[in-house]
């Protein structure tokens, strides 16, 4: 459900950096905002972000975004709204803290906004076009190599834990009991994950060695796939774009400096 | 940073993410979701480890679509720092050594967790530290009060499990391993 | 050691339990008696490792019942059934945590509070004792995997289940896991083992359970279903070596272990008059 959905939108389109820009852009701002009508316009703005990606976009973000934040949303009216400070005010049955629902208001709608922005840009950005992107950008092969290729390497790890909480069970291990047993419980389970990870890991260097990932070298003549390190098609950046990057950042700073100015004042 | 300290590195942040698995299956009331980057501070260095956690940090969010925790990111930092200091003072040699170690590693996370969680996020965050935060706050205490105190009390007792985990982790690699990391012999 | 027997009945299991499932066993039923020596064929899907993990409560049956001994597996959690049931996982090189490979074998005993002499047979039974000290990590895979093996049996376990459990290993190492398996089914151990490896089955095993996409489709003597080049190819699958020589030269009997064939072959030579079996013998030392 979360992930890259194919697509041919202006963000489809757009640079990676653009879109992470905005997402970004929402994040920092997010904090900056302190009323509830200032971050309700900031979830419209994630809104407007998501329908720019187009209706499949939109649904595939749009979704997880409101189930992540709903269990948010209860806690925060929780902890707010019915622990929150007085005066109250009534909402049917219930009695509820006035500043404690602006507040939530607040806190619900950043979570909101910031996991529809960045769901949308993961929707919209070809994990491919983003390693090209900084590729061509002259980001150390580090970064990258370990942004692409440690999710790769998870599905084999979720498979040995898997595989090793059930072989040990078969040697007699309890799950369950005390909980100073289920704490002793743990190295049996680990130990094996991490070994076994450990004893791989000269074997891995190789392999990647071997495909020549990490050749410093200019211009060196890189393998294949992850290991390339000049990019072939990098994405398409443009004057308009670099501008649209630098005025969030300019928007990102006002908003901090509008917010510490009118806290001090 | 050499091509095995990337896959260090990679390995550490799949601990990271992972280990959560077997912790659910034993319904331990922690996360240990920094072994991976305590592991890779004790066997590599400050700057693997910090790239451990952040890297850890960012795919949780990708894998999980929660993104607005991307803030506590600084505590991974932190974390990566402290477990640095702890691994060259040798605090992994011994369990005596470790257990106050993890405390200390504990009381610091919480130091920088609690704020991010009071200020940002009202108090609100995700899993069992916002439950124990609603029920302090219900039996009347303030709500700074009752985010650092449900900050405290889950850091301690994760932290201090890690640290333990991860000496019982070096000590139990074979000798041919251990060699491999010249930072181990410091 | 008492061994026990193993009656599955009528069970059926599909993965996932939502839209798009996998149905993995439809329909399978089993009798295998106490210390009988059961090999599972079948290709790659056919749901022979889903049918041994029902034998040890790793997964519960949709429909159906399954028993060993007296248990009913679904009333048990694993770590119970290995009181029964040894269960030797087919990547169980993955598994090993102790310092030293003695330690490690030690701990299924230990956890189910049997006595420690266990371990001391099983690292002999797979000579293993050169290497218990070591950590076991600092052997090779196939080594770890033969560990694994011995913290099993370790376990003295009456029923022993293994998935694949000559995959990776070479002939030396083959022929060791065949010698503690024959070893604890003479005891009296009942013996199921999945396996590709017909040169395994045939040295371990007397009676050959063949699955296909979920069901059981032949079910029948080793030394029958060796024989029977139509029945194997159908799952993908040919005679070993000795018995293609038994067949190419006709041997009576039937043999299918390499000693049985190898005895047959005397059985020949002796038929035979002294100035030809001279020739046969230098024909096979110039080959
Ligand atoms: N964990 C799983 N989740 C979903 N499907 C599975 C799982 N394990 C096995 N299957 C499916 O169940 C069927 C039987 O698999 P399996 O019992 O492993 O066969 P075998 O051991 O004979 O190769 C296959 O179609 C396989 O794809
Ligand atoms: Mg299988």
């Amino acid at each position: 459900m979360i992930g890259y959905v194919a697509g041919r939108s202006i963000l489809h389109r757009a640079h990676p950096y653009t879109t992470l820009a905005l997402a970004g852009a929402v994040l920092l701002g997010a904090f900056a905002m302190t009323r509830p009508l200032q971050v309700g316009l900031l979830v419209l703005g994630a809104a407007g972000f998501a329908a720019l990606g187009g209706g499949a976009t939109l649904r595939s973000s749009a979704k997880p975004a409101l189930l992540l934040a709903l269990p948010i949303w209860v806690l925060l009216f929780v902890l707010h709204g019915l622990l929150g400070p007085e005066p109250r005010v009534f909402f049917g049955p219930v009695r509820l803290s006035a500043a404690g629902i602006a507040t939530a208001l607040v806190l619900g709608g950043r979570v909101t906004a910031i996991v529809l922005a960045f769901l949308t840009a993961l929707a919209t950005t070809a994990p491919h076009r983003l390693v090209e992107a900084m590729t061509a950008g002259g980001q150390p092969f580090g970064r990258i190599f370990l942004l692409s290729s440690t999710l790769t390497v998870l599905p084999r790890m979720r498979e040995r834990a898997a595989l090793i909480l059930e072989a040990q069970q078969c040697r007699g291990l309890r799950l369950g009991g005390s909980p100073l047993a289920r704490l002793k419980a743990l190295g049996p389970l680990a130990l094996p994950l991490v070994l076994g990870a450990l004893a791989e890991v000269d074997e891995q260097v190789l392999a990647l060695d071997a495909r020549g990932a990490g050749d410093r070298r200019e211009g060196g003549e890189g393998g294949g796939g992850a290991a390339r390190r000049t990019a072939l098609d990098p994405p398409r950046d443009s004057t308009a774009q670099r501008v649209v990057r630098w005025a969030l950042l300019v928007l990102v700073l006002a908003a901090y400096a509008w917010k510490f100015r009118s806290m001090r004042g | 940073m050499t091509l095995r300290d990337l896959v260090l590195i990679r390995l550490g942040v799949a601990v990271n993410l992972v280990i959560g698995q077997i912790v659910a299956a034993l319904l331990l009331p922690v996360y240990l979701d920094s072994v991976g980057t305590i592991l890779v501070a004790a066997l590599v260095g400050p700057r693997a480890a910090i790239a451990a956690g952040l890297v850890s940090q960012v795919l949780n969010a990708v894998i999980s679509g929660n993104f607005s925790w991307l803030p506590f990111g600084l505590v991974q930092v932190v974390i990566a720092l402290y477990a640095t200091a702890a691994a060259r003072l040798g605090a992994f040699r011994s369990y005596a050594t470790a257990v106050p170690a993890g405390l200390g590693m504990g009381l610091v996370a919480a130091s920088c967790s609690a704020p991010i969680s009071y200020f940002l996020f009202g108090g609100v965050t995700a899993g069992g530290v916002t439950v124990v935060t609603t029920v302090v706050r219900a039996l009347g205490a303030p709500l700074g009060v009752a985010v650092a105190s449900a900050s405290y009390a889950t850091d301690l007792l994760d932290k201090t499990i890690a640290f333990v985990l991860v000496t019982l982790l070096l000590r139990s690699l074979p000798r041919t391993l251990a060699t491999r990391f010249p930072a181990l012999a410091r | 050691m008492t061994g026990y027997a193993v009656r599955v009945e009528a069970v059926r299991f599909a993965y996932g339990g939502g839209e798009g499932d996998v149905e993995a066993l439809k329909g399978v039923s089993l009798d295998v008696a106490a210390g009988e020596r059961v090999a599972l064929l079948g290709p790659n899907g056919a749901g022979k490792t889903t049918l041994t993990r029902l034998l040890v409560a790793l997964r519960r049956p949709a429909a159906g019942r399954v028993l060993v001994g007296d248990w009913d597996v679904a009333t048990r959690r694993p770590d119970e059934m290995a009181r029964r049931v040894g269960y030797v996982f087919q990547h169980a090189d993955q598994q090993l945590f102790a310092r030293t490979i003695a330690d490690d074998v030690a701990f299924g005993p230990r956890r189910l509070g049997r006595p420690a002499s266990g371990v001391a047979a099983a690292l002999d039974e797979l000579e293993l004792e050169a290497v218990a000290g070591l950590h076991p990590y600092d052997v090779p895979p196939p080594t770890r995997k033969l560990v694994a093996l011995a913290g099993v049996l370790a376990m003295e376990p009456g029923l022993l289940v293994l998935d694949e459990p000559t995959a990776g290993l070479d002939r030396r190492e083959r022929e060791r896991v065949v010698a503690a398996l024959r070893r604890r089914a003479d005891a009296g151990v009942t013996v199921l083992a999945v396996s590709h490896d017909l040169a395994f089955v045939a040295e371990l095993a007397e009676r050959a359970v063949v699955m296909r996409d979920g069901r059981i489709v032949e079910d029948r003597a080793v030394g029958d279903l060796m024989y029977d080049r139509a029945a194997l190819s159908r799952v993908g699958l040919k005679p070993p070596t000795t018995v293609e020589i038994s067949m190419a030269l006709g041997l009576a009997g039937g043999p299918v272990r390499a000693a049985e064939v190898v005895e047959a072959l005397r059985g020949v030579r002796w038929t035979q008059n002294a100035e030809s079996s001279r020739d046969a013998e230098q024909a096979s030392g110039s080959s």
